[in-house]
């Protein structure tokens, strides 16, 4: 497969040779009317259920086609009102009230109401739904205990050590918690729970005098004083929360009466995202999918907003390709690649040429983990001596060459308004010196390294590159060894390798999600290096007043993870994407969202020199 | 013939059960599951997710309950797409897969007989050397080089077909061209050399002698004996033609069912692996069965009893 698309590239470049003087790649007028939209979305969804997906071919259906208490605005990403036109927080930030817009309906006309997100969020969190982002809403009180399905403990009247004897006596007690809405009673958390455990623990509360159940969804903290007003209260305060439920599909509502029409039928309620039962609540709906071909959506007719769409009709492609979408969006079969379509590495330099080309930031991070288990790798200054030997400059000009930023620190500059930190760069003399203090002088006695990647040609390319760097710079012999996707995650996962690619992609434009990654708590830290201090350091920054403040703070909490190394940074991911010169309001922005309700279709665009460059501003149609 | 035919038949199923079975512990053994991610999934999650599936079972357990469900024609959830049976899965795909190869066998034997039955009956003129040279030429270009440069021309250039894409006939020709024409240049190899070898036998001598034009030699008397290397070949090359090719499919953007095969190894969706594993092989059984039964009309020297 991939020596297919080197030789389509070849061939392609080839062509792209004939028609160098050629500003725009491809058509510049549509193949149908202005009130269509053509695009890919580089593949079939896994789920498109709002609660239960977690693949970014489905997010962007999701995106779409639901919307959330708030809705980011196109191009700053800022909330601006959704579903709900006000919102309001208590004086301890953990409560949030959201007044909902009068009239909201779903696309089949029922009515949406507050009920509608408290059901949706609480299905979230029911064991039973088996959502793979339910974590996402531990923000939410008791989200954990219901989720995890946490022995809840009522009616206790004697002394609280009694209560942890007994538990302990059960079973590994993880925490015992007191409830955080101030009802009493507590929730007990077994380490490795399992039903027969929760059984014999109940029995036992039972013993000391006390009620014990298994955590209900009446325990969590989303509540709906009447169908305008949903009111939601946190475990803790959670400075971004706004900003997560904006852009995290998992927190925009499900049709309860859809599912639960089709459940009452007997029928598979998964089955309640195929176009004949489709309901959503965004500005559009589903009215055909084939399978793994496209998918068709047309206005959603009892959208709060729908005077603004201009496209009847938006036909989103299911290709696999990159390099077949591009032909397709040349031979003007296609208006914009879309957010999952990347340009093939072969064409960026050729592509970054043309006037339809755009190249904005992204949210990911590109680093390689280190096992600080690994006898050779457990010494920081050894770390840091392969982080100085790296030279990430090098790297992104003349390996990957799709433009990205060289890293020397985990988050990049501007995301909710956080300064990069500095970090350390490129230092040879150095790395040899911390290599030598560690007692490897020359790279002698350090036991051998092993760099593991998926297999790609882009990571074997990265992984040859910093293999002869560090063999370079400091003497050391390392190998590298590529392995089948799963089999790599499931060796990241049981610590089974020393050096190991990957990277994180925000979830939410705000800094904490990578932070969050490296928590001594997180499934995502592959590094196994736990530090208490660092938790510290991150949850003092999110109890910061002031916003400035808690940015200040999770500096500090950054240069503290960079010192202990448990990553090497190697680059910042940008976005390079093409799109038609008659495509209107598609706006460059950190998380490539690019909602259809803003576009408009104006074929004439071309011919006028009205072409809009994704800032705001227009492309200069210059000669 | 019935007696043949019958045993035939019940020799597919022990093959079946071998292929089944070895795929089977193939695909649990293999490190990595399917709800294995990027982004860590809560263990209690992931535990459920394998429970719903029955993943948590013992591998005979789940080897015995895929068997039953498997004999009544289910064959089970897709691991990784919501809601969809592997049943729908194979039926939504599998028509563009046989639209594609169906183009692809009629081009291959339109094109592959025809150049084989020229270079035959003019042995080592220029008609033999051009008609040999595209057959050598089809077969040393693979279909991910000729896939692309039928874009660039037909698509790109001339815009006489879609680049990629599905729904009319127009779709259908360049990726049935890309898959077939390796095929045309075994087959026409393939006719040139069974009709030169029925050429020089004595029934051909005598129908000659017997004065029957030549036309009538070559169509009546060679072609039926020439094609049986043909026919031989027929069956591994509808197998490979109708389980479509993961690398057309993709280069053309075919929505069949070429590419799950390997795509669904490498999610580890279980469930449509082995459905795949199933429908193929009893595709191809049934195919190569096919071809045996079609060797004993053409050749009398065969005869099944």
């Amino acid at each position: 497969m991939r020596r297919s698309l080197v030789a389509l590239a070849a061939i392609a470049a080839l062509s792209s040779a004939c028609d160098r003087n050629d500003a725009w790649y491809g058509t510049t007028t549509p193949r149908h009317g202005a009130n269509e939209l053509w695009l890919n979305n580089g593949g079939e969804p896994e789920w498109f259920d709002p609660g239960k997906c977690s693949d970014a071919v489905g997010g962007v259906v999701i995106n779409q086609a639901f919307e959330g208490l708030v809705v980011p605005d196109p191009a700053s990403l800022v909330p601006t009102p959704g579903m709900a036109v006000k919102w309001e927080t208590s004086a301890d930030k953990r409560t949030w009230t959201f007044h909902l817009r009068e009239n909201t309906k779903w696309s089949d006309g029922t009515p949406l109401t507050s009920a509608d997100f408290a059901w949706s969020w609480a299905r979230v969190l029911d064991p039973k739904t088996l959502a793979k982002y339910a974590d996402q809403l531990y923000d939410i009180a008791n989200g954990d205990a219901y989720h995890q399905r946490a022995i809840h403990v009522t009616a206790y009247n004697r002394e609280a050590s009694a209560l942890a004897d007994a538990m302990a006596a059960v079973a590994k007690v993880d925490k015992i918690k007191p409830d955080p809405l101030g009802k009493g009673g507590v929730f007990v958390f077994f380490a490795e729970p399992s039903d027969e455990i929760r059984t014999k623990a109940m029995a036992a509360a039972k013993a000391l005098g006390a009620t014990a159940a298994v955590t209900g969804p009446d325990a969590l903290g989303l509540s709906t004083p009447d169908e305008r007003t949903f009111v939601v209260t946190l475990e803790v305060p959670v400075p971004y929360f706004l900003i997560k439920i904006n852009t995290q599909y998992t927190f925009y509502p499900a049709p309860k009466h859809v599912i639960q029409r089709l459940e009452a039928s007997g029928k598979s309620s998964d089955l309640w995202t195929r176009p004949e039962n489709f309901v959503s609540n965004g500005a559009f709906v589903l009215k055909e999918h084939r399978f793994r071909h496209y998918m068709i959506f047309e206005p959603n007719p009892h959208y709060w907003d729908r005077a603004s769409i201009t496209l009847d009709r938006v036909k989103l492609l299911e290709i696999e390709s990159y390099v077949t979408a591009l032909q397709m969006y040349k031979a003007g079969e296609l208006d914009y690649i879309g957010e999952n379509t990347s340009l093939p590495s072969e064409y960026s330099v050729f592509l970054r040429r043309k006037k339809d080309h755009r190249f904005t930031g992204f949210t990911t991070t590109y680093w390689y983990w280190f096992n600080t288990n690994d006898p050779a790798l457990k010494d920081k200054r050894v770390r840091h001596a392969l982080n100085l030997a790296t030279d990430k400059q090098r790297i992104v000009d003349a390996v990957t060459k799709q433009f990205q930023i060289p890293a020397s620190s985990y988050i990049q500059e501007g995301i909710a308004g956080y300064k990069k930190i500095p970090g350390e760069t490129f230092d040879p003399e150095k790395a040899r010196t911390l290599l030598a203090e560690a007692g490897y002088p020359g790279g002698k006695g350090l036991p051998p390294v092993t760099i593991s990647y998926n297999t790609s040609e882009t990571h074997k390319a990265i992984a040859e590159a910093i293999q002869e760097m560090w063999r370079k710079e400091l003497g050391i012999d390392a190998q590298i060894r590529n392995e089948e996707w799963k089999v790599f995650l499931k060796n990241l996962e049981q610590g089974n390798f020393q050096v190991g690619r990957l990277g994180w992609t925000a979830d939410y434009p705000d800094p904490y999600t990578f932070f969050s990654v490296f928590l001594s708590t997180s499934n995502n830290n592959h590094s196994d290096w736990k530090d208490r201090k660092f938790d510290e350091l991150v949850d003092f920054a999110n109890a910061a007043e002031d916003p400035e403040e808690r940015l200040v703070r999770l500096a500090k909490a950054e240069e503290y993870l960079l010192d202990a190394m448990p990553a090497m940074p190697i680059y910042f991911y940008t976005r390079s994407y093409v799109v038609k010169p008659y495509v209107k309001g598609l706006r460059n922005n950190f998380q490539d969202r690019h909602p259809w309700k803003a576009i408009h279709i104006d074929p004439d665009a071309f011919a006028k020199g009205e072409v809009e460059d994704g800032n705001g501003g227009f492309v200069d149609m210059g000669k | 013939m019935r007696r043949f035919l019958l045993r035939r038949v019940l020799s597919l199923i022990p093959t079946m059960l071998v292929i089944v079975t070895i795929a089977f512990v193939l695909v649990r053994v293999a490190p990595g599951g399917p709800f294995d991610s990027e982004k860590a999934i809560p263990p209690e999650v992931k535990a459920d997710l394998e429970k719903k599936y029955g993943l948590d079972q013992s591998i005979p357990v789940q080897y015995l309950s895929f068997l039953k469900n498997a004999i009544r024609g289910d064959l089970g959830i897709s691991m990784k797409y919501q809601g969809r049976t592997v049943n729908e899965i194979i039926a939504d795909g599998f028509p563009a897969t046989l639209a594609v190869g169906s183009f692809a066998l009629i081009w291959a034997l339109l094109i592959g007989i025809s150049a084989g039955v020229i270079g035959a009956v003019r042995q080592n003129t220029a008609w033999d050397y051009g008609a040999m040279g595209f057959a050598m030429l089809g077969i040393s270009i693979p279909s991910f080089v000729l896939g692309p440069l039928l874009v660039l021309v037909f698509a790109l250039t001339f815009f006489w077909f879609p680049p990629a894409g599905w729904g009319t006939w127009r779709h259908l020709v360049l990726p049935g061209v890309a898959l077939g024409t390796v095929y045309a240049a075994y087959v026409a190899r393939l006719t040139r050399g069974g009709l030169l070898e029925i050429v020089r036998q004595d029934f051909v001598r005598t129908a000659r002698a017997k004065g029957l034009s030549e036309r009538i030699v070559i169509w009546r008397h060679v072609l039926k004996g020439g094609l049986l290397p043909v026919v031989s070949f027929l069956g591994p090359m509808i197998a490979a033609l109708f389980t479509g090719s993961v690398v057309v499919e993709k280069i053309f953007a075919t929505p069949g069912t070429g590419s799950y095969f390997v795509d669904s190894a490498l999610n580890r969706d279980l469930t449509l692996t082995m459905g795949m594993v199933v429908f193929y092989s009893a595709f191809l059984l049934l195919a190569n069965l096919a071809v045996d039964i079609a060797y004993g009309f053409l050749d009398p020297r065969v005869r099944h009893e």
